[in-house]
């Protein structure tokens, strides 16, 4: 008897006992995620955690869908025609009636930070990591890349923002200020800079689309014509010009067809779309008919003349099985919502408007070496080309060579920027005006408005004033709300 | 001698301590009783009995003839205790002769009832009353009649004159005849009755009907890790039982439950076959965290986090068979909720199935059969309404766009293309008869049909008793193309040797789902939302036969709208699962009240879903294929989860007597922890749609998951009462959580509560209407744990690139560490009073309840600088409180049996705190902006936007009022909120929430002679509803079919219709789109929620048929309700899963009216 409860005991306690080990028994990790401490150990682990900080940009947030509407329907050269659709968010920003609550600016600004905080994380771990020197450095580099080009889009967007630099808490950026836009321009120039010293000339292989020394110069030069820089954009865009490493191709039409990815015109672009994954979806589209979404404004098409070989590539053409319509230049064989065309942020043709420009601004007056990087452009164009003397001063260049980038460049998120750019080297906003006079978008928006130095940039998000609570420290942009 | 105050009953031969036992004897001894009743006088003792024993206990002698005879023995303990010893020598002598030998000089008395054997106090004191006699000069003789409510005499009630001895019971006949010496208060006493006490004054004939005592007095009511009688409970607990939730033709037993507890709203968001109720226990606490209450079935308790992608989410209690269910309890407050600690803060549901009572195996039948139907339809525009509306928002874009352009449609080929109007719409506008009109809400709804049988069989010897049922449940949903089916069965098992209890319960099931996409709008697919808004110019087929996929309203716009009859019945979307849930346990008890019980449950839960989208439905978003017939890139995806989930649980339960002291203790150990295995894969480029299972196309996309959570428990309960008067009840458990933070593993939900008995105090013992009057006090600590399985870590996810021309991984963190991560805590403080009337006819319930709900698992807003949007913290709180009243009635009036059950509650919804500066959660609603607002001092996810009032009427008044800066006459009217004279997004404030201001149930039942009949209203009022349907069938611009208040639309200054619609134009202006109180709706209702009308079988009939008892039935689910809501369902939650963005409508599957036929019988 006395036996039997012994061992009815025991059984009891062995059972209690199972799962004794209380401690191992509760504390459950990830199996199927990664989380932080057991990451960014290896080389390869920082690899993977920089083609990350490249994820961000390809975000639906950023050149993924979004900074179309924040930089070209802006300008005069997109319309959104749906003030129904999503609530008008789009159409809103068209027409300068956004709200401080407009989920663009919301979704971009967080987009863009979350981009430099998969830089910032980057560059803080990658100091233990015990690794091979140049990977190291070309790591670095690509991350400072990276966040400089977040940096830039986010300072010109909307000015004054914190300047972050390292993986904080959100404790901790919360206790931070706006800084300083000369203080942010400070800190893409040191990036860039250490982009243009520790990257490559070019990327094969496996590698073939990372950041290149010839991107962080090429960017450095947008940086500086931003601040009209002249001299400073000059150096850096002629040393781009001098590596001979790239060229324009012959053809306009070939530089953004999704077969022709790796082409010599082209100095950085957001990769996309491999066999139906990372794609994105159609950055610009119009329905059959005249459509009620997003379509290229008349004035840029009637801007070029007939015989422009870029013409081609602001007309929409249908898109493969399909009743939407898309301008060529954008255009993407749509199968499903995985479009694989890339986007080009920086190629060989901008930066030679770009050195145009600072060559003419840093003389005073349209030179040789302006008009001719001028002209290779306008000759690939197929139209006329310019004579140094048919430019009466520095102003009739200048008008020429701002045509010349809208021409160029439209539809690459370039346009908005350019005009503000442009309205501050006037020191009025009579450019900018622009966005609004020739725009189509005015005749249903219901009466005109003036362009204000106030809409040379966006209000910031509404939520991030409110966090902050703290007008010292973060105050909406001036004159916003409207 | 009384009966009821404490009369306890137990059968020779089962353990006395068991409380659980001994309360289900009892209620078997009513029946008993009653079946004597019935069968007065018709007794046979043909048993026969041998026996030889010298100076032994009675209750030796009686386990004797127990064996022999089967007879049960009931009695009260205390009356044996001066039992004499019993000497006795008989052979094969009838049980009445032995019975009578026992019973010789004893001081009490037997009565042999239809198969046990009562023993009673020896009724009738006859020495007594000759002693009054010789002492009395003047007796005073009363006679009398003693009978039930129904007028039918009651046999061997006890009558006594208070404060003496003096006493007689009544014959057969219910009469009695009693001598005293003087006038004094009569006591008539029965068990079953409540006892009633009559002053003679005078009178000689006195007789008297006696109240039959209402079970729920002595009804057990499961709580956690046990039992407690009603009468003790000091919590908050609401119970249901299987016959207040039959006859319902539902799927799962918490369709059953609405409107039946006081302060548990069980909303069903959406009719789908098989999709989940969401049940809100006393309100929303979380904001972050999960809402759900924790299920208990059985005493396992289940999780429900089935991590599934589908839009309609399955509801994992589909599983358990409503027939099964014996019992549901509700444990509301948090001292009844903190035994399960970290999982109680919403509230606990128990589910208690049904199990075997032993004896022949019987069988029962249960099934209906029935048909489905929308319970309404939406009065939308016919073809020439529609028609008119279109061009007319034609022809007012074109004026807006060139001003005096000329509308004469002969004109209409030199118009812009944008502003032609389609040539189809010309014959309408002529008034053509017999043109297409299509009625799309008749194309995609049918009447279904629904039938649902179980057969079960109950039964077993004295120690292995059994209940064993099967179920076959098939749902046609009342939308083409969905249905539900179950297969499932039920094995419970109980064993009783020695010290030793055990039993097993077996539950697999299976269901298949067939869904169809709704919930969402039409650009996504949802089935209703484009058959509420597809014109009806539009045909379903052509005249070949395909499906038509035009459906383009103008000629320069396109509006995609895919034919929903095509969505529905082309698209495979099937769903199915399948689950054992299996649970045992043994107990052993060591000493007479310490009892240890150990029991395993192990959950399986496999879901497996299949879609797929042929290459023939078109797509519709800006991609794809999307003109008329093009075919479209086939999709398929195939996700399966696996869960398994297990639990220990280790009991020690004491109950123990001392005295008026009674004492009950309960502690506990558990572990549990689950793991949930995931799959998924889709495939593209199907070259055909012939093969439709993945391995037909190409995959392109693939992941699998895995993800685990455990807990481990202790836990502890003391229960004190003195005299059963005097109340106090403590629990305390402590939970550590692999969900939590490093730094906050455990955590520990203490709560009190006291009752009190006023009405067993002497100064309300007496009364003759008050039975029953009870205060209580509680107040505890819950917790909230559902949140995801790995919050407290900061985790990496995919951010692939890509490199080369190929995709590259990339890893990024997803979330933020907080190693800091704990359990959200609700603090309840809950007082009720409970007060019974007329021996329990009239029983009244009234709670108040406060509770905060603190350290909110909140997804803080957090700078977004920081690269991320929220942050997941403890930070927060949110108070709910309340009032709860229940009432129910009972009288019978002749043949009739009527009662009544009501209840009402109030709920006030209210954030205190939020992130660290206060600032609200804001949140998009699916028009894809801002709608919904959490704030401080409001209810969790009001509706936040502009207020409409009215219609700017005439361009005098345009001129005159804050407008936007395109408004025209025509357009809505909104109100300048902030006053600064514009219109603009800081014109916004709250316009509304889904918390309603009460909700209240009614059932009332009604019987009379075989026929039965039972209605079940149910309501809530004060709520509003975000109908957004109205973005596309009120937006007044001439692409959607629209509701028919459009026919009252501005058309112009002369003609401004009724002031509510706006002008119709294909090109909005006026910010008519923009989320205001014109999408938003009263939602209050009440709903008829069942009828029932049954018909039981006469006994006469049926014995024929050898057959027990069988019964037939009409049952009618969801009737009638009354409302204002212009949708489906006053209810509806496109997203109950998100707690700040609720009530919103935009193409959710509407409920149905249900009408079955139903028999249930056994034998």
């Amino acid at each position: 008897m006395k036996t039997k409860n012994i061992l009815k005991v025991a059984l009891i306690t062995a059972v209690m006992g199972i799962t004794s080990c209380q401690k191992d028994f509760i504390n459950l990790t990830p199996e199927s995620d990664l989380s932080i401490p057991n990451f960014y150990k290896t080389s390869s682990d920082m690899v993977v955690a920089v083609n990350a900080a490249y994820d961000a940009l390809q975000s639906t947030n950023q050149y993924g869908g979004l900074f179309f509407r924040l930089m070209e329907i802006r300008s005069d050269n997109a319309l959104d025609l749906n003030p129904g659709g999503s609530a008008g968010v789009n159409y809103r920003i068209d027409i300068f009636a956004e709200e401080v609550t407009n989920t663009n600016l919301t979704d971009g600004y967080l987009a863009l930070y979350a981009g430099i905080y998969r830089c910032n994380i980057v560059l803080d771990k990658i100091e233990a990591v015990s690794m091979d020197a140049t990977l190291k450095n070309r790591i670095k580099g690509e991350a400072r890349f990276i966040r400089a080009l977040s940096y830039f889009n986010l300072v010109r967007l909307w000015g004054k923002v914190p300047l972050i630099l390292t993986a904080m808490e959100p404790s901790q950026v919360s206790q931070l200020k706006r800084n300083d836009i000369a203080e942010i321009y400070g800190a893409i120039e040191e990036d860039l800079k250490f982009g243009a010293q520790n990257l490559s000339l070019s990327y094969t292989g496996a590698d073939d689309g990372r950041a290149t020394l010839n991107a962080a110069k090429s960017l450095l030069g947008k940086v500086y014509l931003t601040q009209q820089k002249w001299q400073d954009a000059k150096n850096i865009l002629t040393e781009v010009v001098a590596s001979k490493k790239y060229s324009l191709l012959t053809d306009p039409l070939t530089i953004f067809q999704e077969t022709n990815k790796t082409n010599a015109e082209i100095i950085f672009a957001v990769k996309y779309g491999v066999a139906g994954r990372e794609g994105h979806a159609a950055w610009i589209t119009s329905d059959a008919g005249q459509g009620n979404r997003t379509v290229v404004d008349n004035s840029l098409a009637t801007a070029y003349t007939a015989t422009d070989k870029r013409l081609a590539l602001i007309a929409t053409v249908a898109t493969a099985n399909n009743s939407q319509f898309t301008p060529r230049k954008v255009y993407a064989a749509l199968t499903s919502n995985q479009a694989i065309n890339d986007f080009i942020v920086l190629r060989y043709a901008d930066v030679l408007l770009m050195l145009a420009e600072a060559e003419a601004e840093v003389s005073g007056a349209p030179n040789s070496a302006a008009v001719d990087a001028l002209n290779q452009v306008r000759k690939r164009a197929g139209i006329d080309e310019f004579a140094l003397g048919s430019f009466a001063n520095l102003a009739a260049f200048r008008a020429v060579i701002y045509r010349e980038r809208r021409l160029e460049l439209a539809l690459e998120c370039d346009r908005w920027f350019d005009m503000v750019r442009i309205s501050n080297i006037s020191g009025n906003a009579n450019y900018a005006q622009l966005a609004i006079n020739v725009s189509e978008s005015r005749t249903t928006a219901g009466g005109r408005i003036s362009i204000l130095p106030r809409d040379f940039i966006y209000p910031v998000p509404d939520s991030e004033v409110n966090i902050y609570n703290d007008p010292s420290r973060f105050a909406q942009n001036p004159n916003y709300p409207r | 001698m009384n009966y009821n105050v404490v009369f306890q009953t137990t059968h020779i031969g089962t353990p006395l301590s068991k409380t659980k036992t001994f309360l289900s004897l009892k209620i078997s001894f009513l029946l008993l009783l009653t079946l004597l009743y019935l069968n007065a006088g018709a007794f046979a003792f043909n048993q026969l009995v041998t026996l030889s024993e010298k100076n032994a206990s009675i209750e030796k002698v009686l386990i004797q003839i127990k064996k022999q005879t089967g007879y049960s023995f009931l009695y009260d303990k205390e009356l044996l205790k001066n039992a004499r010893p019993v000497t006795i020598n008989v052979s094969k002598a009838p049980l009445d002769e032995v019975m009578k030998k026992c019973f010789a000089d004893q001081s009490f008395t037997y009565e042999i009832l239809d198969k046990a054997i009562l023993i009673k106090p020896n009724a009738q004191p006859k020495k007594s009353v000759s002693v009054q006699e010789s002492s009395s000069v003047q007796a005073i003789t009363i006679t009398g009649k003693v009978t039930d409510s129904q007028g039918g005499a009651l046999v061997g009630v006890s009558v006594l004159l208070k404060g003496s001895t003096t006493g007689t019971s009544t014959d057969a006949n219910g009469k009695y005849t009693l001598s005293i010496q003087a006038d004094g208060i009569l006591s008539f006493s029965y068990i079953g009755f409540t006892t009633q006490e009559v002053a003679t004054t005078g009178r000689s004939i006195l007789n008297v009907t006696l109240l039959e005592e209402t079970k729920s007095l002595n009804t057990v009511v499961v709580v956690g890790y046990g039992s407690q009688q009603k009468r003790d409970i000091t919590g908050s607990v609401g119970q249901v039982k299987a016959s207040d939730i039959k006859d319902q033709a539902v799927t799962g037993f918490d369709q059953a439950l609405v409107g039946k507890i006081s302060g548990v709203q069980v909303l069903q968001p959406n009719g789908a076959p098989g999709s989940a109720m969401a049940i809100r226990v006393r309100g929303l606490s979380s904001i972050s965290a999960g809402n759900d209450p924790l299920y208990v079935v059985d005493g396992v308790p289940l999780s429900n986090n089935s991590d599934f992608s589908t839009a309609i989410v399955s509801n994992p209690l589909n599983t358990i068979n409503p027939t099964d269910i014996e019992s549901i309890e509700v444990l509301k407050d948090a001292s009844a909720a903190a035994i399960y600690g970290s999982r109680g803060s919403n509230g606990v549901v128990l589910i208690t199935t049904k199990r075997g009572s032993g004896g022949k195996a019987k069988f029962t039948y249960d099934g209906y059969a029935g048909v489905q139907q929308v319970v309404k339809k939406i009065d939308l525009l016919d073809a020439y309404q529609f028609a008119e509306l279109t061009v007319e928002g034609i022809n007012n874009a074109y004026s807006d766009a060139v001003p005096g352009a000329n509308l004469d449609l002969s004109l209409n080929s030199s118009r812009p293309v944008s502003y032609r109007v389609p040539a189809r719409y010309f014959p309408y506008l002529a008034g053509e008869k017999g043109l297409t009109d299509t009625d799309w809400q008749d194309a995609i709804f049918r009447t279904a049909s629904m039938q649902n049988h179980t057969i079960s069989v109950n039964g077993g010897t004295e120690n292995v008793k059994y209940y064993i049922s099967g179920n076959y449940l098939d749902q046609k949903g009342i939308i083409i193309g969905s249905g539900f089916k179950r297969y499932s069965g039920r094995v419970n098992v109980d064993g009783q040797s020695g010290k030793f209890h055990y039993g097993v319960n077996f539950t697999p099931s299976y269901t298949i789902n067939n869904l169809v996409k709704t919930e969402t709008r039409y650009t996504e697919g949802s089935i209703v939302a484009a058959a509420l808004s597809i014109g009806p110019v539009f045909k379903v087929y052509n005249d070949d036969g395909s499906y038509n996929f035009d459906s383009t309203p103008g000629e320069g716009t396109k509006t995609w709208n895919i034919n929903p009859v095509a969505m529905a019945l082309l698209t495979k979307d099937r769903l199915t699962q399948s689950r054992i849930l299996t649970n045992g346990f043994v107990e052993y008890s060591f000493l007479k009240n310490l009892t240890y019980k150990l029991s395993l449950g192990v959950d399986q839960n496999n879901y497996r879903e299949d879609f797929y989208r042929p290459s023939n439905l078109p797509q519709m978003s800006g991609f794809g294929a999307g003109g008329v017939g093009s075919p479209s890139v086939p999709v398929g995806t195939s996700e399966s989860r696996g869960i398994i989930n297990w639990v220990v649980e280790n009991t020690l339960n004491y109950t123990g007597s001392f005295g008026d002291h009674n004492v009950s203790g309960l502690l506990g150990y558990t572990n549990q922890k689950e793991r949930i295995d995931g799959n998924f894969l889709r495939a593209e480029n199907y070259p055909t749609d012939i093969i439709q299972t993945l391995n037909g196309g190409q995959i392109t996309q693939g992941y699998s998951s895995l993800g685990k959570w455990s807990l481990i428990s202790y836990l502890a309960r003391l229960q004190y009462n003195y005299q059963h008067k005097y109340l106090l009840s403590a629990t305390i458990r402590s939970d550590g959580s692999s969900r939590f933070g490093e730094n906050n593993k455990y955590g520990y939900f203490p709560s009190v509560s006291a009752g009190w008995i006023i009405s067993d105090e002497k100064f309300l013992k007496d009364s003759r209407t008050l039975s029953l009057l009870k205060l209580k006090a509680s107040y505890g600590l819950t917790g909230n744990f559902q949140i995801p399985n790995y919050a407290s870590y900061g985790l990496l996810g995919n951010a692939n690139y890509v490199s080369g021309g190929t995709v590259t991984n990339g890893l990024s963190p997803t979330t933020v560490d907080n190693p800091s991560l704990r359990w959200e805590k609700t603090a309840m403080f809950d007082t009720g009073i409970e007060a019974n009337f007329f021996g329990d006819k009239l029983q009244l319930q009234a709670d108040y309840y406060n509770s905060n709900t603190y350290d909110m698992l909140l997804n803080v807003s957090v700078p977004l600088s920081s690269g991320f949007a929220t942050q997941l913290k403890n930070i927060g709180k949110v108070n709910n409180r309340g009032f709860e009243f229940s009432a129910n009635y009972r009288q019978n009036i002749g043949k009739w049996q009527l009662s009544v059950n009501g209840n009402i509650a109030t709920n006030k919804n209210k954030v205190v705190e939020l992130g660290p500066a206060g600032e609200p959660i804001y949140t998009n609603g699916a028009s894809g902006s801002i709608e919904y607002v959490t704030m401080i001092g409001k209810p969790i996810g009001s509706y936040y936007g502009r207020v409409k009032d009215g219609i700017i009427m005439s361009q005098a008044e345009l001129t005159t009022i804050p407008v936007t800066n395109s408004s025209k006459p025509g357009d809505f009217k909104f109100r300048d909120i902030n006053g600064d004279n514009k219109i603009d997004d800081k014109d916004r404030t709250i316009i509304g929430d889904y918390f309603p201001d009460y909700t209240y149930g009614l059932t009332l039942n009604a019987r009379y002679s075989n026929f039965d009949m039972s209605v079940t209203i149910q309501g809530s009022q004060g709520f509003e509803i975000v109908n957004l349907q109205r973005r596309y069938i009120y937006n007044f611009q001439g692409n959607f079919n629209s509701y028919t208040g459009a026919m009252d639309r501005w058309r112009s200054d002369e003609n401004p219709g009724n002031g509510e619609v706006s002008e119709v134009n294909r090109v909005p202006t006026g910010d008519g789109g923009i989320f205001s109180s014109h999408h938003v709706e009263d939602g209050s209702y009440t709903r008829f929620k069942n009828i029932t009308l049954g018909y039981t079988v006469p006994k006469n009939v049926l014995n024929a048929l050898k057959i027990t008892n069988a019964r037939l039935y009409f049952s009618a689910q969801n009737p009638f309700t009354i409302t204002k809501y212009m949708g489906y369902n006053p209810e509806v939650n496109n997203r109950p899963g998100s707690n700040l963005s609720p009530g919103e409508d935009y193409g959710s599957y509407p409920l149905a009216k249900t009408y079955v036929l139903g028999i249930n019988f056994s034998f």
